[in-house]
């Protein structure tokens, strides 16, 4: 019996010591950003967004990128997230939905517009998540959490907001939405209903920025640092350590 | 009636001597923004500096064991991540103007103010830029227009050398605004 103890104990102290990262060689492939990125990667190609342009970079030879074409899609925009043929950029007044079946030609797809607001986006293969913020710079919008139907990319529809104050930049690890609140901290919803996403907890103690899940590990931009916690198991999030600034 | 045509035609000239200028608006003398330019060549030495603290914290990326954050117009912190227990700021990789990142492979992408600049990151405490677009982004948020929305600026002359910041004060007629 002593000895299950010390087992369990070993376990538990090897557990805690090893990474939660996926060990996987990722080597050649993109990495991973925030949901308030101007610089995306797909596939062989970087798109970047400025406050009225998109640009294409064929990076094919990764350290020779070849600038490709710069196409006007509006103004204030903010934000790029790209799923699978898709780029969702997020503007101070809607969202717009680039295809890039040609990933060298992003060719417009479609567009929801919105008031004017503070508002990055991300999508899974039938829903995009828009977080709209107000106050300062932003407009004057209640803010909250928007779903719009993507299905048909041409016309994306909203079918549900959730009021949900100081939102800020979010992210989506298969059926779970997080979303950054500033000092109101973390909102962890259940999406896998997607039309009525369910919240399950807010994590606190910190003003939440920007979120990126990876694997096993969410890596959160808060105001004092970069806080880290364990995603394994969603009912049991673990806080795991905080880098100060 | 010899006068009559003198006055007229000396009010013509003086008409025409008033006549605004269309293509420039007349602002007037108001509060705005102008640019502080830089000629400095070591704004675009793109090289591994010591970890050092967070002052404007900016957006994350995440490579394999690698958090990066960008330190807002300066460059890019280096956080080793191999254990989530232990994670902590290794270095900083010196990229004036940065705001942004993105990662290929071991080829790190931001902008070096305006350019769009490639740099290996094979040894990440001797990253080396390998490739750069003069000019690749030009319309706003890359240090061409002031970081607050709404002001009048004076517009940027990129023959002067490159923006390092704005200073609010009282400019005449200024043709550009955001």
């Amino acid at each position: 019996m002593r000895y299950i103890y010390l087992f369990v104990l070993l376990a538990a102290l090897f557990g805690c010591d090893k990474s939660v990262l996926d060990s996987s060689n990722n080597s050649a492939q993109n990495g991973t950003g925030g949901s308030l990125a101007r610089f995306t990667l797909l596939g062989n190609y970087l798109y970047v967004v400025e406050d009225t342009d998109l640009k294409t970079f064929d990076v094919t030879n990764p350290a020779n990128p070849v600038f490709k074409n710069s196409i006007s899609i509006g103004n204030n925009i903010e934000t790029i997230y790209p799923y699978k043929n898709n780029l969702f950029i997020g503007s101070q007044n809607g969202m717009f939905i680039y295809n890039i079946s040609n990933p060298a030609a992003p060719q417009f797809t479609g567009a929801a517009s919105h008031v004017r607001s503070c508002d990055p986006v991300v999508a899974n293969d039938s829903f995009a998540f828009v977080t709209l913020r107000g106050g300062g710079i932003c407009g004057a919008v209640r803010d909250g959490l928007y779903l719009y139907n993507i299905t048909n990319l041409q016309s994306p529809q909203l079918i549900k907001t959730v009021d949900l104050s100081t939102p800020y930049g979010l992210g989506l690890k298969d059926s779970t939405l997080f979303v950054c609140r500033g000092t109101n901290g973390m909102a962890v919803f259940n999406v896998k209903s997607n039309s009525n996403p369910v919240e399950l907890q807010t994590i606190t103690g910190n003003d939440f920025r920007d979120v990126i899940p990876y694997n096993d590990l969410l890596i959160c931009y808060v105001a004092d640092g970069l806080a880290l916690y364990d995603i394994s198991s969603i009912a049991n999030i673990r806080f795991l350590k905080k880098v100060l600034n | 009636m010899k006068r009559i045509a003198y006055i007229l035609t000396f009010a013509l000239f003086w008409l025409q001597a008033c006549k605004v200028d269309n293509s420039k608006a007349v602002i007037g003398r108001v509060a705005g923004y102008k640019p502080i330019y830089s000629n400095d060549a070591d704004l675009f030495i793109i090289q591994n500096k010591p970890a050092r603290t967070v002052v404007k914290a900016g957006k994350i990326y995440v490579k394999d064991n690698y958090i990066f954050q960008n330190e807002i117009g300066e460059g890019i912190h280096i956080i080793h991540n191999i254990n989530p227990a232990n994670v902590q700021r290794t270095g900083f990789i010196s990229v004036k103007g940065s705001q942004e990142i993105a990662i290929k492979g071991n080829f790190l992408y931001s902008n070096n103010f305006s350019d769009l600049v490639v740099i290996d990151i094979t040894d990440i405490n001797n990253v080396k830029e390998v490739n750069r677009i003069k000019n690749s982004f030009y319309n706003t948020n890359f240090g061409l227009v002031p970081p607050i929305g709404g002001n009048y600026f004076e517009c940027v002359d990129k023959n002067k050398g490159v923006v390092t910041g704005w200073l609010r004060d009282s400019i005449d007629n200024p043709q550009c605004q955001n």
